[in-house]
């Protein structure tokens, strides 16, 4: 009677949300409940509600505290001590990346920042884009994007136009578009700032792709560590409805236009993996997030079998940027444009927008450089999993074509600068020990290959391997699996780390291998000593 | 047909098909892991990947869709590489070997993979110093990170369930498990817990395997690939697999028994045990599914209470006594007792005064021959057996309508129909396999329409649970009709071309108050109206029932209610479509096929047909009875007037099973003389004077006939016990003493000589032979050798010519709560037992699973009886009380009591009325006005 395969059904995630919000666990009682509801077996229920750490118990008192690459470079030589004095406070627990690397050391619960009240949508000029407006209207939009070259901002950087015309050729009735705000690269924060600072123009990008696609349902996926944002987001949402752009937010309302799209806010439940879209999708149906590589593919059969495009935030800000001042605008001199987040000890760590051809050091100088004008050691060019680069590698153009003789790619704009004095074994241990507790799982080779390189890096930082270097050729086989067999883009790209680690920085691996962490971070027999009383 | 290329060779590979089905097909090999043999594809271990020439990255061989003209390799130095490195990864946490010798399912694949991949079975992944790591938990780390456990399952293994083990060391969580619990039993009892690295399996949600909701049928030991999953019972080296049928439901599925001799302390060899079951592969009808009791419960063959002597009453013994009144005895001294006392009463008193039960539970040849022992040896009419209980309305009903009694499909069409039907069957504790494919059906997207007064299993899945209050089935089966009607679903088309009556019918639904149906059934309208819409949109409805709808003085009203449903919508005869009495025992089908009818001699060929009594008499070289004979009731009644003086009562127990058991055991007092044979001393051996031991099926060569008429062939696992024999031999000595002519008259009772002779007199059957049996399973009819069989009845055309509408007819139970009596008593099954629990209680782990009965009811009830939850209350109708716990069940319809009827110790038939079904003579076991009480007030 009551099917859950329905798109209009509250998803499961969102009633755990509710049933969490009230205890701050999901209490057995409502385990029962939800299992009548949705008419799961318990073991089904646990085996969603287990996948997502948001549903975890967190007795009030309890807080996270990030130990991703900003938050474990943050005040300075004191920065190690800090997060360790953090972590013993009763009721904390570790976090990977918390998306707030510009105010790290991060924590959540935070304080309240001071956000400015943004811009609400421009609900006038969105009139144009109505259920009214003519064909011809989509389709210059349309074609505006495609000069623009508008591609995905989420990492995977497929043209966003060539989707969008897929599924506005498509007949189907019920099309679905997602905003993909679930953020969770290491060192990336940009989506986090535009949801903040510009939750008008996002929507308006969600809005626009609705319209171009003839999408009747929309969701904001949002990664529930920025449940701040939701405030801003209801009320931009309000502003539309009440200008009649919508059938409704959450619910759709049976008086509206039929082609008006409803938009709703869906938390996400907190693995890294969900932002992949399959995942995603699958999180929403009520299946635990697992990447399903097509075909089918979500353009033919994504939500409950509807066709389905998934966006990144920023590809929406752009596309309702383009929307309003022209593909000239954002093609600049020729690459584009995007969100650069910037941190480590930079001066004003943030988010800056620069032609997209940028290079590290022109990142770094809108950051204002390092504090204390300290070298440059290390780099993450864009994300968790796009590497770690040398100086020598600061004036490299963070673009695909360039990077690739790096090992590196240029990811998510998500840039870490690590100073020198700051261990990048331990960097790279911490991002490989992220990457093996993200693998949802599913693959053998990502399950078991990831975990491989954790516990290779983990032994050379504990010296546990000392006086016998880290030996490169099991890795190199794992490496090899992770990119051959692994299903989705986490195990593929997985093995980035480790290369570009023996790559680049032979000589500190080599000195862990002995035993010697020279910045003084990693317990290795000699580290542990110089600063195991400290700690 | 697809044809590709693979490694270079060219292959020719079904629609539908895998590329993994397109690499084995081709000779060429890739290791596959996670695809378990019939399991759903999973896809997570990755070794199966191939490389396709135009993409760029391997695709997994099992996901991917062979496809035409695909040029497909599975060589390639990074392949190999890959692979080898993902089963180095996969052995560095692997316990080896993880399987006891011996393992009926072979080597742990792993480690067969590893051997043949050439790789070490206990090293560490390569050579890397830091890889088989750390058991040190971190110590004071300076920069903190999120803890990855290094070693992957801190868990213990869990031992605790008295049937299944798990051993998460040696898991590779290939996820198999997962899919066989979940989408081919759709018990769903197995899920992940946590993700990637620390993801673990769990059951329930973490329970242990004894408190998690595994009904353990072992689904998941089957599919899994390791020693992660292991039977409770370890298996031994050097077993010997034999394969037969499960003994104990109508399902019929194949199982292979592992047996093996044992020491028996002293020395010597005992005749050996079944320390495994497996379900025997390519059986089509369970297709490798088993239920708990046909992998674990079949312990009781060895349990030492077989009996293993003939037995005779001591002539002090009062009736009825324990086994201390009886005394063994040598085989002739019985048989001569048994043969000279019965033929001497026929002869005296003639062959009506004698009368015989056959059994459910014994082969057909068994059956045969009881019933020719019956007829020719003692020219008695009186032969029947428990399908009198359970199914005889089916069959009356669906004999009269169609042209014959039996079900119409076979138990895999379940998964062809787009709407299943299932009125007054408990399915997933009756027929646990056949509920397997109902489920996979409903799971994929067929309708289920669930009609019982409990809310069984099924119910909570149902697309509609209709709950209706016992006993007021012929108005919710008569409004479904009629909503039908009203909303133009009937099939006018088969309705014109195929059936008879149905002015009649259709004019008494219109006459239907729709008011009434709701006053009496309890189902709002709505309810009755949207299963209605399910039931006659359907392209292919199958309907099954069981002793829900049957056990009523209106069961064979009922029955035809329910098959007038099917031709109403025109749903008979075709794969998906069809009605279906899912039949109890697991050769109640067979017992009635071979006579043990009163009214019928094999292959339902009526006695009163003089040609065929001049037949079987020719072949018998004996006159037969011409009339029809008493019932299983009626033989007791009439016991008890003095009108029945002796009986022979082969493996049967009336005693526990028959309604109103004072009746019953006063008629069983006033017998002149029993015989009952079988393999325990059961309650009416209490009133024997003559026991005779018999082989149980697992040590008795012969066929059963299942549920969906399918002819099975058995085969002795084991040697009987101790003196005990076939009961084939039995009635052959006794064949032959009374000068009976044809099979088993030289003293024989050898399955493949009664085989002939009954194909050779029984159309059905004419097909069949031992020989032919060896080879394949076949469904009757099968008149000739070279007849396929014919899973599907009425496929061309109802066998009756035109099948016959009947008028439905508003009957009401016999019994209706009043004032004393407020309350309704219902019976019904556990999955973990079976019957009287002659066999189920006597295994092991079906005991522990459940070691005893309980009741159940709505929490308003045992309040409004002032009986607290979980205490012992008192339970009395007009028949007598009985003492039995009461658990609430707030799922429960208010006013209605349920109580199993496996356990001697809650003889709850002792408490049901005797009314009979007129046509059918079906006793009402389903509806029964009671009181409660709670235990202290009730005196
Ligand atoms: C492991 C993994 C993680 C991902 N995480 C994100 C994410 O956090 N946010 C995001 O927008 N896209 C993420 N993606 C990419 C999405 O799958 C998808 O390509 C993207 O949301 C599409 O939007 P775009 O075309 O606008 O980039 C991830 C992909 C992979 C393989
Ligand atoms: S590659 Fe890793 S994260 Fe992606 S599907 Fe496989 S196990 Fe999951
Ligand atoms: S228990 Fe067996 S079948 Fe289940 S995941 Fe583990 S290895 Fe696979
Ligand atoms: S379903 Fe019936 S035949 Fe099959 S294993 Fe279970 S009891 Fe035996
Ligand atoms: S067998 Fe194909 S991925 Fe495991």
């Amino acid at each position: 009677m009551d099917t859950f395969a329905d798109i209009r059904r509250t998803p499961l995630l969102t009633a755990l949300h509710q049933a969490h919000a009230r205890r701050r666990e999901i209490s057995p009682e409502a385990r029962r409940r939800l299992a009548a509801e949705y008419r799961l077996s318990a073991a089904q229920l646990d085996d969603f509600i287990s996948f997502f750490p948001a549903f975890s118990a967190r007795p009030e008192g309890t807080f996270r505290v990030c130990t991703g690459p900003a938050c474990r470079l943050a005040q300075g030589a004191d920065g190690p001590r800090h997060l360790a004095r953090q972590l013993a406070t009763p009721g904390a627990s570790a976090a990977f990346c918390l998306g707030h690397c510009d105010r790290a050391p991060a924590v959540i619960p935070a304080a309240d920042a001071e956000i400015p009240t943004p811009a609400p949508p421009d609900t006038r000029w969105l009139e144009h884009y109505g259920p009214d407006a003519p064909r011809q209207r989509l389709d210059a939009l349309l074609s505006d994007l495609a000069a623009a070259g508008l591609c995905g901002m989420g990492g995977g950087g497929f043209p966003a136009y060539k989707k969008l015309a897929a599924l506005r050729a498509d007949p189907a009735p019920d099309k679905v578009l997602i905003a993909n705000a679930d953020e969770g690269e290491p060192g990336t924060f940009k989506d986090r700032w535009l949801l903040d600072h510009h939750p008008g123009t996002v929507l308006t990008g969600l809005y626009l792709a609705c319209r171009i696609t003839g999408a009747r349902h929309a969701l904001i996926y949002l990664r529930h560590e920025y449940a701040a944002a939701e405030p801003r987001l209801v009320a931009a949402l309000h502003a539309m409805e009440q200008a009649g752009l919508l059938r409704g937010i959450g619910a759709a309302a049976d008086t509206a236009h039929p082609l008006l799209p409803s938009i709703a806010i869906v938390r996400a439940g907190g693995p890294y993996i969900c932002g992949e879209e399959t995942a995603l999708i699958a999180s929403l149906e009520g299946r635990r997030g697992l990447p399903a590589p097509g075909p089918p593919y979500p353009v033919d059969a994504g939500l409950f079998g509807h066709p389905t495009l998934v966006h990144n935030v920023e590809t929406l800000y752009y596309l309702a940027r383009i929307g309003r001042h022209g593909p000239a605008w954002y093609r600049g001199d020729g690459n584009g444009r995007r969100h650069f987040s910037a941190s480590g000890p930079v001066r004003r760590p943030g988010i800056y927008e620069l032609p997209a051809h940028s290079s590290a050091r022109q990142v770094l100088e809108a950051a204002g450089g390092l504090v204390d004008n300290r070298g440059v050691a290390a780099f993450i060019p864009g994300g968790g999993s796009s590497g770690l680069l040398p100086a020598t590698a600061l004036d490299v153009p963070l673009t695909a074509t360039a990077l690739a003789p790096w090992g590196a790619g240029p990811g998510t704009g998500g840039m870490v600068f690590l100073p020198r004095g700051a261990c990048v074994v331990d960097m790279a241990a911490h991002l490989a020990e992220f990457l093996a507790a993200e693998s949802c799982g599913q693959c053998d080779p990502c399950r078991l290959g990831t975990r491989h390189q954790a516990r290779a890096l983990d032994a050379l930082c504990r010296g546990t391997s000392q006086n016998t270097p880290l030996d490169p050729a099991p890795l190199a086989d794992t490496a090899i699996a992770l990119r051959q067999l692994s299903i989705c883009g986490l195990g593929r790209f997985a093995p980035t780390v480790v290369e570009t680690l023996l790559r680049h920085f032979s000589t500190e691996v080599a000195a862990h291998g002995r035993g010697e962490c020279a910045a003084g971070v990693c317990p290795t027999a000699a580290g542990a000593r110089n600063t195991g009383d400290g700690a | 047909m697809i044809r590709l290329t693979v490694d270079g060779r060219p292959v020719t590979v079904d629609d539908g098909a895998t590329l993994l089905d397109a690499v084995r097909a081709s000779g060429s090999w890739v290791p596959a892991l996670c695809a378990g043999a019939s399991l759903p594809t999973g896809g997570g271990c990755r070794l199966c990947a191939v490389r396709l020439v135009d993409q760029a990255r391997p695709m997994p061989a099992c996901r991917t869709a062979a496809a035409p003209r695909m040029v497909v390799r599975t060589d390639g130095d990074a392949l190999h590489r890959a692979r080898a490195q993902v089963v180095r990864l996969l052995l560095a946490d692997h316990p080896a070997p993880c399987r006891p010798p011996g393992d009926p399912r072979g080597e742990c694949e792993l480690e067969a993979l590893a051997r043949r991949l050439r790789l070490p079975l206990s090293q560490p992944p390569a050579t890397s110093p830091s890889v088989p790591i750390p058991s040190v938990p971190i110590p004071s780390v300076p920069i903190p990170s999120v803890p990855i456990p290094s070693v992957p399952i801190p868990f213990p293994p869990d031992t605790s369930h008295p049937a299944l083990h798990f051993h998460p060391a040696a898991c590779v969580e290939c996820g198999r498990c997962i899919r066989a619990c979940g989408d081919i039993q759709g018990h769903h009892v197995i899920g992940w817990h946590g993700a990637g690295i620390t993801r673990t399996l769990a059951f329930s949600g973490q329970k242990n395997l004894a408190d998690s909701d595994c009904v353990a049928c072992g689904q998941c030991l089957a599919a899994c690939p390791t020693g992660a999953l292991l039977p409770a019972l370890a298996p031994v080296p050097g077993m010997t697999a034999i394969d037969t049928i499960c003994p104990y439901c109508g399902v019929g599925c194949g199982i292979t028994c592992h047996v093996a001799p044992e020491r028996d302390g002293h020395g010597g060899e005992t005749r050996g045990r079944i320390h495994a079951v497996t379900s025997q592969p390519g059986q089509p009808a369970n297709r490798g599914r088993l239920c708990v009791k046909g992998r674990f419960g079949l312990d009781f063959v060895t349990r030492p209470e077989r009996l293993t002597q003939p037995l005779m009453r001591r002539p002090d013994a009062p009736k009825p006594c324990g086994p201390e009144g009886f005394e063994a005895v040598p085989w002739d001294t019985a048989l001569e007792r048994v043969a000279t006392t019965l033929l001497d009463i026929a002869q005296r008193h003639g062959g009506h005064a004698v009368g015989g039960l056959g059994s459910a539970k014994c082969t057909n040849e068994d059956n045969y021959l009881f019933q020719k022992w019956l007829r020719a040896g003692l020219f008695s009419p009186n032969v029947d057996h428990c399908a009198r209980l359970c199914h005889s309305s089916s069959v009356a009903a669906l004999g009269a309508m169609l042209g014959s009694g039996a079900g119409t499909n076979p138990n895999t069409d379940f998964l062809l129909a787009d709407a299943i039907f299932l009125i007054g069957t408990n399915t997933l504790e009756t027929h646990p396999v056949i509920a397997t494919f109902i489920r996979q059906a409903h799971a994929a997207g067929a309708s289920l329409v669930v009609a019982d007064p409990r809310r069984i299993g099924l119910a909570h899945e149902a697309t509609v649970h209709l709950q209706h209050r016992p006993g007021s089935d012929p108005w919710l089966v008569a409004g479904l009709a009629r909503e039908i009607l009203n909303a133009d679903l009937a099939d006018n088309a088969f309705i014109a071309a195929h059936t008879e009556g149905f002015e009649a019918y259709r004019a008494a639904l219109l006459a239907l108050d729709m008011a009434e149906v709701g006053r009496v059934t309890g189902v709002p309208r709505a309810a009755i109206r949207h299963a209605a819409h399910h039931l006659g949109g359907a392209k292919n409805l199958l309907t099954a029932w069981g002793m829900g709808l049957t056990q009523h003085v209106a069961g064979t009203i009922n029955c035809a209610a329910v098959a007038g449903l099917a031709l109403l919508t025109g749903n008979l005869g075709r794969p998906g479509a069809g009605v279906n009495p899912l039949r109890g025992q697991n050769n109640v089908q067979g017992a009635s096929d071979m006579g043990v009818l009163p009214n019928v001699l094999p292959g339902y060929q009526p006695v009163t047909d003089s040609a065929t009594r001049a037949r079987f008499g020719a072949a018998w070289g004996r006159p037969l009875p011409e009339t029809p004979g008493l019932t299983v009731v009626e033989m007791l009644r009439a016991a008890a007037d003095g009108d029945l003086r002796a009986m022979h009562i082969m493996g049967e127990n009336p005693a526990l099973s028959d309604p109103d058991l004072e009746h019953v055991h006063a008629g069983l007092t006033r017998l002149e003389f029993l015989a009952v044979q079988d393999v325990f001393f059961t309650q009416t051996c209490a009133w024997a004077d003559v026991i005779l031991p018999a082989a149980s099926v697992l040590e008795r060569a012969g066929s059963v006939t299942s549920t969906e008429r399918r002819v099975q062939r058995t085969r002795p696992v084991l040697p009987p016990p101790g003196a005990a024999r076939a009961d084939g031999d039995i009635l052959a000595w006794l064949l032959e003493r009374a000068q009976v002519g044809g099979a088993g008259s030289d003293g024989n009772g050898d399955a493949a000589a009664v085989m002939a002779e009954m194909a050779r007199l029984t159309p059905l059957y004419r097909g069949l032979s031992a020989r032919r049996l060896e080879r394949e399973s076949v469904c009757w009819p099968c008149p000739a050798p070279d007849h396929p069989g014919t899973p599907i009845l009425h496929a061309g055309g109802p066998l009756r010519g035109r099948a016959r509408f009947v008028v439905p007819l508003l009957t009401p139970p016999a019994e209706t709560p009043d004032a004393t009596y407020p309350f309704i008593l219902t019976t019904g099954r556990l999955l973990e037992h079976y019957q009287t629990g002659t066999l189920s209680r006597r295994s092991a782990v079906l005991d522990e699973l459940v070691p005893g009965p309980w009741a159940t009811a709505h929490p308003d009830t045992l309040s409004q009886a002032g009986v607290t939850d979980g205490a012992t209350a008192r339970i009395s109708t007009r028949r007598g009380e009985m003492a039995i716990t009461l658990r609430a069940d707030p799922e429960a319809l208010p006013g209605v009591i349920f109580v199993p009827n496996h356990f001697a110790e809650a003889p709850v038939n002792r408490l049901i009325h005797d009314q009979l079904d007129p046509e059918a003579k079906i006793p009402e076991y389903k509806c029964v006005a009671a009181a409660l009480s709670g235990e202290t007030s009730g005196r």
